[in-house]
């Protein structure tokens, strides 16, 4: 009994996260999460002490072992499903397979400009990793092996900082979308995990009893700025400070400050790398795709000469495409894009309420400081869907192209959390144990049968 | 009124519940605001749990697609003709509209396909791999390439056997700086019905060094080099030919004769 007292969300996510993460990691084909195979180049180029591309012949990229590039083009974007599976034991002769650093090949990828901070702990664990395995396919578990070490870790802190809604974190930071991004190699990874963090550290601040300092400010400025640091299209939640009350700042100046350095998170970064970028007068670089034209100014141009007619478009599309959207948000996975069950999307989202629901609060959420979360991230979904529809969309297209629910997970805590908000727990049958072992119960049941589901989904029974 | 008291009452929402002057059989205003928000969200989501199956969304030249696809569906006559035309209309449109896509081009084809238009089908395809060449992901080069070369071999047909006609063609068909090798299995199999030898294994050569495991291929420079009388250098390449379709009457039939020279 004084165990289960003594155990805390963030030991139970620790905990739960390692075992079913380390499975997904060994589950997942190798390369097979969205866009796998282009990060792990640039973990790949990282890892040698690359922090930027390679030029070649005037062309832009990485110089790779050809057996490694060969591999991950082998498992590249294939697609499973009932008629297609693979038979474990191909991954096992891939496993076996031998690095040959030799022989080298100019892999030109579009993806090679991107900012190298998200694939650090994916290229140490690969270092390291390969001086026991260094074959392509173990270089790639290594790399998941480290980007899932780091997920686990900054969500760690995350939930054990978080005052409130650490139930809540658990459940998403745990939820099957959320630790099979972690636990591959991506920018998705680390994105998701500071963007918990700075969620429970705005939620740590508006708790606290003390006025908020300028210390804690820059600590906040810092997560911010490593979250950008991973990945784009959510900074506009960094404006949330300013929704905290002004009164709970130790000085007024603090309030402004904190918002000056929110802003200096959210643009710094990029500006930084690609100032860097720009001096290197690289060539430019492959496209990722050209089958359709993609330019964000002659869509616009198009799609909003009508204006009313654009903003009905992307109205129709959050109609047609919000199912996927949803199932995405909690679990539609790699290059397969096999969706989890629909009841099972739909347990994961009645359980989050519920874990808000039964939440006793130490003070009030005000009204103020929950309409701006939601806004904030109302707009951040948003800007993601017009940066999609008029940036990833082909010209003139009536459809919503390449918007995958997993964008939206990072906005759960603030989603739900905000809009399931009462002020009083809906029972006060359950007390915080039972609460805390039934969300621990939960994750382990839904992980248990997300690894049983993929395992189905993805290889043969032999 | 004391001043913690006030502080109390504004910073505990279960305390003012308790002072709501509307509080009727368990019913209060605060209640019904406390739960509004959790109720929106959960219609919202319910709205787009069940949207998706209402809105009525497509791109249009994926209705185009869908219309010629359609046709091939139903039987010869009127409505095939006319699912096939609404279609082709519609594609047509989207091409003048966005001749920048590389994959309306593609999609264009397949309706000039339907209707056996060789030349017009090969126009399009070739405007697909001019646009869409040299890309990661999506490639639509492979698939415009193919029908390319379908459409060619159509046109090809009856002219295989006439040399001057078919070299017209595939002098027509070379797209320039764009590299098609199956031009080369074309030019080997004119050269071989012409007889030229030595010009039809310089071309399926070429042919194979990108395709090493093509039937045809392989077993048009066994039958040239066996042609030539050279049978020596005939029979690895028809060995290589049966082991894809080892029960091909051609294959049958050469192994034969290289039998019987090799008794």
């Amino acid at each position: 009994m004084k165990l289960i007292t003594n155990w805390q969300y963030h030991h139970a996510f620790f905990f739960i996260g390692l075992l079913f993460g380390l499975k997904l990691v060994f589950v997942n084909p190798p390369w097979h999460a969205n866009d796998e195979d282009r990060h792990f180049f640039n973990a790949y180029n990282l890892a040698n002490g690359h922090i930027g591309p390679q030029v070649y012949k005037g062309r832009v990229g990485f110089l790779l072992p050809k057996n490694l590039a060969s591999d991950v083009f082998n498992f590249q974007m294939i697609r499973l499903n009932d008629t297609s599976k693979l038979p474990p034991s191909i991954i096992d002769q891939f496993a076996e397979k031998e690095l040959a650093p030799e022989n080298l090949y100019f892999h030109e990828s579009p993806n090679c400009n991107l900012q190298p901070f998200p694939y650090i702990p994916a290229a140490i664990s690969m270092k390291l990793g390969g001086i026991m395995q260094d074959s392509p396919v173990w270089l790639g578990w290594w790399g998941r092996i480290g980007t899932l070490l780091a997920y686990l870790s900054v969500c760690f802190l995350a939930i054990k900082r978080a005052p409130q809604f650490k139930g809540l974190l658990t459940i998403i930071a745990l939820s099957p979308m959320a630790l099979y991004q972690g636990g591959s190699i991506s920018y998705d990874s680390l994105g998701l995990a500071f963007l918990f963090l700075f969620f429970a550290y705005l939620m740590s601040f508006y708790f606290q009893e003390e006025k908020i300092t300028l210390h804690q400010i820059i600590l906040l400025f810092i997560i911010a700025f490593m979250q950008r640091l991973s990945k784009d299209g959510y900074f506009l939640l960094f404006l949330s400070t300013l929704f905290l009350p002004i009164r709970q700042f130790e000085k007024k100046s603090y309030f402004w400050i904190g918002f000056g350095l929110m802003m200096i998170a959210a643009f710094l970064p990029s500006f930084l790398w690609n100032t860097y970028i720009q001096s290197l007068h690289l060539p430019s670089e492959k496209p990722l795709q050209n089958d359709f034209v993609f330019d964000m100014k002659k869509n616009f141009a198009f799609q909003f000469h009508n204006p009313l007619h654009g903003i009905y478009l992307i109205a129709l599309n959050i109609f047609k495409q919000g199912r996927m959207w949803i199932i995405g948000s909690v679990g539609r996975f790699g290059f397969s894009y096999t969706k989890l069950p629909s009841w099972f999307v739909v347990l994961q989202y009645i359980t989050m309420a519920a874990a808000v629901l039964t939440e006793t609060f130490i003070k009030p959420l005000q009204r103020w400081f929950r309409f701006g979360m939601i806004t904030l991230s109302i707009f951040t979904s948003l800007a993601i869907l017009f940066v999609f529809f008029l940036n990833n969309s082909p010209i003139g297209s009536d459809y919503l192209y390449g918007l995958q629910g997993r964008y939206f997970t990072p906005l759960l805590p603030f989603l739900i959390g905000c809009c399931f908000y009462i002020p009083q727990p809906i029972t006060r049958k359950f007390s915080a144990n039972h609460i805390k072992i039934g969300i621990s119960l939960y994750t382990i049941v839904t992980l248990w049968y997300t690894v049983y589901f993929l395992q189905e989904s993805f290889y043969h029974a032999s | 009124m004391k001043p913690s008291a006030q502080k109390d009452r504004s910073s505990s929402t279960v305390q003012q519940e308790s002072i709501d002057p509307i509080a009727v059989s368990g019913f209060s205003v605060s209640l019904l605001r406390d739960w509004f928000l959790p109720a929106l969200t959960v219609l919202f989501f319910i709205i787009l749990w069940i949207g998706a199956s209402t809105a009525p969304l497509n791109d249009p030249w994926r209705n185009g697609e869908l219309l010629c696809d359609s046709s091939t569906r139903v039987p010869e006559g009127p409505q095939r003709t006319a699912l096939l035309e609404q279609g082709g209309a519609i594609i047509r449109e989207q091409v003048i509209k966005h001749p920048y896509h590389a994959r309306i081009w593609h999609i264009y084809g397949f309706y000039w396909l339907k209707k056996k238009n060789w030349d017009s089908c090969m126009y399009s395809q070739r405007m697909a791999i001019k646009l869409g060449s040299g890309t990661t992901v999506n490639s639509i080069e492979k698939k415009a390439c193919d029908l390319y070369n379908f459409c060619l071999n159509k046109k090809l047909g009856p002219y295989f056997s006439k040399k001057d006609s078919a070299m017209a063609i595939i002098k027509a068909a070379i797209i320039p700086g764009y590299d098609n090798p199956k031009i080369d299995k074309y030019l080997g199999i004119i050269y071989s019905n012409s007889r030229e030898f030595d010009s039809c294994n310089q071309a399926i050569f070429r042919y194979l060094k990108v395709f090493p495991d093509d039937f045809e291929a392989l077993f048009a420079v066994a039958l040239n080099y066996y042609n030539k009388g050279q049978y020596a250098e005939s029979l690895p390449f028809l060995k290589k030919a049966q082991q894809f379709k080892p029960k091909d009457p051609n294959v049958v039939l050469l192994a034969k004769y290289l039998n019987e020279w090799q008794k």
